[in-house]
Parts: C-alpha cells; structure tokens; sequence
C-alpha cells in the first residue's frame, strides 16, 4: 500500500483532467464527422493506465510516474454503422460527451477542494 | 494542446453541415429550373465531407485541430429527366424538356441529418465550453 501526498494526489487529479479534456476533444471530432465517409470513430483509453500506475510499486516517486502517462488514442476500425463505411455512433458519443463534462466537473472540484484544504493548513486553520 | 481547439472542431462541423444545408436549399429551390449558366438543366448537387486530420496523440505539442472540412460540392451529371411538355419553352422538336431530376422527399430527408447533426454538433461546442469554465474555477 502506498502512502499519498497531497502533490500525488494533484499530480493524479491533474492528469485525469488532461485526458478528460483530450476525450472531449476527441468526441468533438468523431461528433464533427459523423457524415464523412469512411471516417472510424476514435476512443481515449487513460483511465487503465492510471489503474495500472496506482496499482504497481514503482521505483520513482508516484508523481512522477503519473506525470509521464501518456492517453492514447485509439481508432476503431472494427465496426461500421451504415453504408458509408463510417463507424460513428451518434447516441454513443452523446453519452459519452455529457459523461466526459460530468467526471471533468467532478475532478475540477476534487482538485479546488485539495487547494482549499491546503491552503487552509497554510492559514493555520483560519 | 491548444486550450480550445476543440471549439475549433466543433465550429467546422457547423460550418460543414450549414454547407450542405444551402446546397439542399439550393436542390430544392432549382427543383424545376430548365436553364442555366452552364446550359442545359440545373443538376443535383451534393457536398463532400472530408476529415481533417488531427494527430490526437502530437497534439498535445502541436497546434493542429481536427474537424471536417468540405472538400467539394459535385454535380450528378445523370440526374436529369426527359419529360413530355410541348408547351413548355425549352421543349425539343419532340416535345421532351430536359428537367432536372431531384427528389425533394430525399432532399428533405438529407435536410433533416444535416439539421441534427448540426443540434449535434452544437451540443459537443457547449460541452467544450461547460468544460473550459469548470477549468477556469479551480482553485476558487
């Protein structure tokens, strides 16, 4: 069991927010080109990586290991929907978008709760 | 990674759907237009939607946004229709008139994916935004 410092926890709540962002942006695009043909729908995978950094001992300091993850971005070239040979998902990417805004809404809170949490130590309690 | 290119994304598939939204227009407004510029009837034409790519992966470096651009807007040069008309002032010695040939069940049908993929398109620009003013509270 690891112990986490409150730089950790920033470092991992920072990196999270970086991926929600690029999923975002990658939903954007597949959202962007539903109609275009022959486009595949693109994925972002973090959240495994994540798991697998929290879930290792590793020689460097936690902060730094997740600081140096990198999302990926993924094309799936398995499925296509209609005629056209593009395989967006309208409903899928729907959900996927509003559920992307809700886990950024949560961790933005998490991390202004981490700021104010520190910076009330840094006050002496006050 | 450019803090709003995806705005950026967002913004073209607007653009594009809007795009083909007035080349619908433009179908259904020439459904019975016997002249033109070129001569002959007017003839269908649609838009061709091409992505841009958008190396997800650089961009966290680079400044380069994905999205979907019109690459070009193509005439059906088969889609015309001989109907008998002698009255009609552009009739051949024969009586045909070359008409043009669209659908507008098929031109509305188009009208209506163009006009929910823009809602779409529009839905993902606000998510960026809610997004973008969550990031700038932090902290607060």
């Amino acid at each position: 069991m690891q112990c986490f410092s409150t730089n950790d926890s920033i470092a991992a709540m920072q990196k999270s927010l970086d991926a929600l962002w690029l999923r975002q942006q990658v939903i954007s695009d597949n959202i962007a080109n539903q109609d275009t043909p022959g486009y595949k729908s693109k994925t972002v995978s973090f959240e495994e990586l994540l798991l697998k950094t929290l879930s290792s001992p590793g020689e460097s300091p936690f902060e730094e290991r997740v600081l140096a993850l990198k999302p990926k971005v993924k094309q799936d070239n398995s499925l296509s929907m209609g005629e056209d040979d593009n395989s967006v998902d309208a409903d899928a990417e729907n959900i996927a978008l509003v559920r992307t805004q809700l886990q950024y809404q949560a961790m933005a809170q998490a991390l202004s709760g981490e700021i104010s949490r520190m910076s009330y130590v840094l006050n002496g309690g006050k | 990674m450019p803090f709003l290119s995806s705005l950026n994304i967002s913004g073209s598939g607007l653009t594009a759907q809007k795009l083909r939204m007035d080349v619908i227009a433009q179908n259904i407004a020439n459904a019975e237009t016997t002249r033109t510029e070129a001569g002959g009837p007017y003839l269908k034409k649609s838009v061709i939607f091409t992505e841009q790519t958008a190396s997800f992966n650089s961009a966290l470096r680079s400044a380069q946004a994905g999205g979907v651009a019109v690459t070009g807007i193509v005439e059906n040069r088969d889609a015309v229709a001989r109907v008998y008309d002698p009255g009609h002032p552009d009739a051949d010695e024969l009586g045909y008139v070359s008409m043009p040939q669209i659908n507008t069940t098929e031109e509305m049908v188009d009208m209506i994916s163009a006009s929910r993929s823009y809602q779409a398109n529009i839905t993902a620009f606000n998510a960026a935004k809610y997004m973008a003013g969550k990031a700038l509270e932090i902290g607060k």
